[in-house]
């Protein structure tokens, strides 16, 4: 029984670790704009890091936010994807926490994708933030 | 001996629940359950097309599944004994209220006795949920429409 216990313990503390969250910009197209959104994000304390990736007119980024902070995630959302906005006339921008949403901006960038399956991804992240349902 | 006095002597007799340790029980009991329900909403988010917001609805009715054959094979009247309202409180203490009840009422037929019967305990659950929902919406709207809270 103690064993047992102790292997739950484990299991319970061990999931705990996880690799860090890396702040990575990708962009296809290697334009100027991905650095200004790397100043900008880099300029936030609430931000403790940041997966984005841009292409075309469309700027996708996922923020982890501190734990506690997280109940003020919409707000925070909100603020920065006001001031990206600032930043970047004329671009949809999507700004979010989601995790899902992290997972797949991770999946584009460590697959490198390029051209229509980029595209692809794009719409389907666009399409997944929409959802309420 | 009138009702006060019965009553003091009840008291006396009657042993006095540990309440810490039911508490840290309950906390124990309740944490695991929703570390369950965290682990089932990733495999929504990571498998699936779900996002955060959207994963919940899948997540309850997994939870609800979980609870169903729990209740079914008597386990989780064992896991409510020793839990106590750390098994009550989340969506699968729910789950246990209703499928307890069509079980015992099957006896009676499909839709007297389980249509009917269903919801005996967790209606009150349903009615209430609904009702504080009503408010809790009507106070926040109140406070968007002042100025105090933003949605």
């Amino acid at each position: 029984m103690k064993k047992k216990l102790y292997v739950l313990v484990m299991f319970l503390l061990l999931t705990g670790c996880s690799d860090a969250s890396k702040d990575t910009v990708y962009d296809a197209k290697q334009t100027k704009e991905a650095q200004e959104v790397e100043s900008e994000l880099d300029n936030y304390s609430d931000v403790m890091a940041y997966t984005s990736v841009l292409e075309g007119n469309d700027v996708i980024v996922s923020i982890d936010i501190q734990r506690l902070k997280r109940f003020n995630k919409e707000k925070i959302e909100n603020k920065v994807k006001k001031y990206l906005e600032e930043k970047l006339p004329g671009k949809e921008i999507i700004v979010t926490a989601d995790i899902k949403i992290k997972w797949e901006l991770a999946k584009i960038i460590d697959h490198q994708l390029q051209g229509e399956e980029l595209n692809q991804a794009i719409e389907n992240i666009k399409s997944l933030s929409k959802e309420e349902t | 001996m009138d009702q006060k006095q019965f009553q003091t002597i009840v008291d006396k007799q009657t042993p006095k629940a540990p309440l810490f340790i039911n508490m840290l029980k309950a906390f124990f009991v309740g944490g695991i359950i929703c570390t369950i329900g965290q682990f089932v909403s990733f495999f929504y988010i990571r498998f699936f097309d779900f996002t955060e917001r959207t994963a919940a609805n899948p997540t309850v009715a997994t939870m609800v599944f979980f609870a169903m054959i729990l209740t079914g094979t008597g386990l989780y009247k064992k896991i409510s004994q020793f839990g106590g309202a750390g098994s009550a409180v989340p969506v699968t203490g729910f789950g246990n209220a209703v499928i307890s009840a069509a079980i015992e009422h099957k006896s009676e037929g499909y839709v007297l006795g389980i249509g009917g019967n269903i919801f005996k305990l967790a209606g009150s659950v349903i009615v209430f949920g609904v009702l504080s929902a009503f408010f809790v919406a009507l106070i926040k709207t109140i406070l968007v429409k002042v100025g105090v809270l933003s949605w």
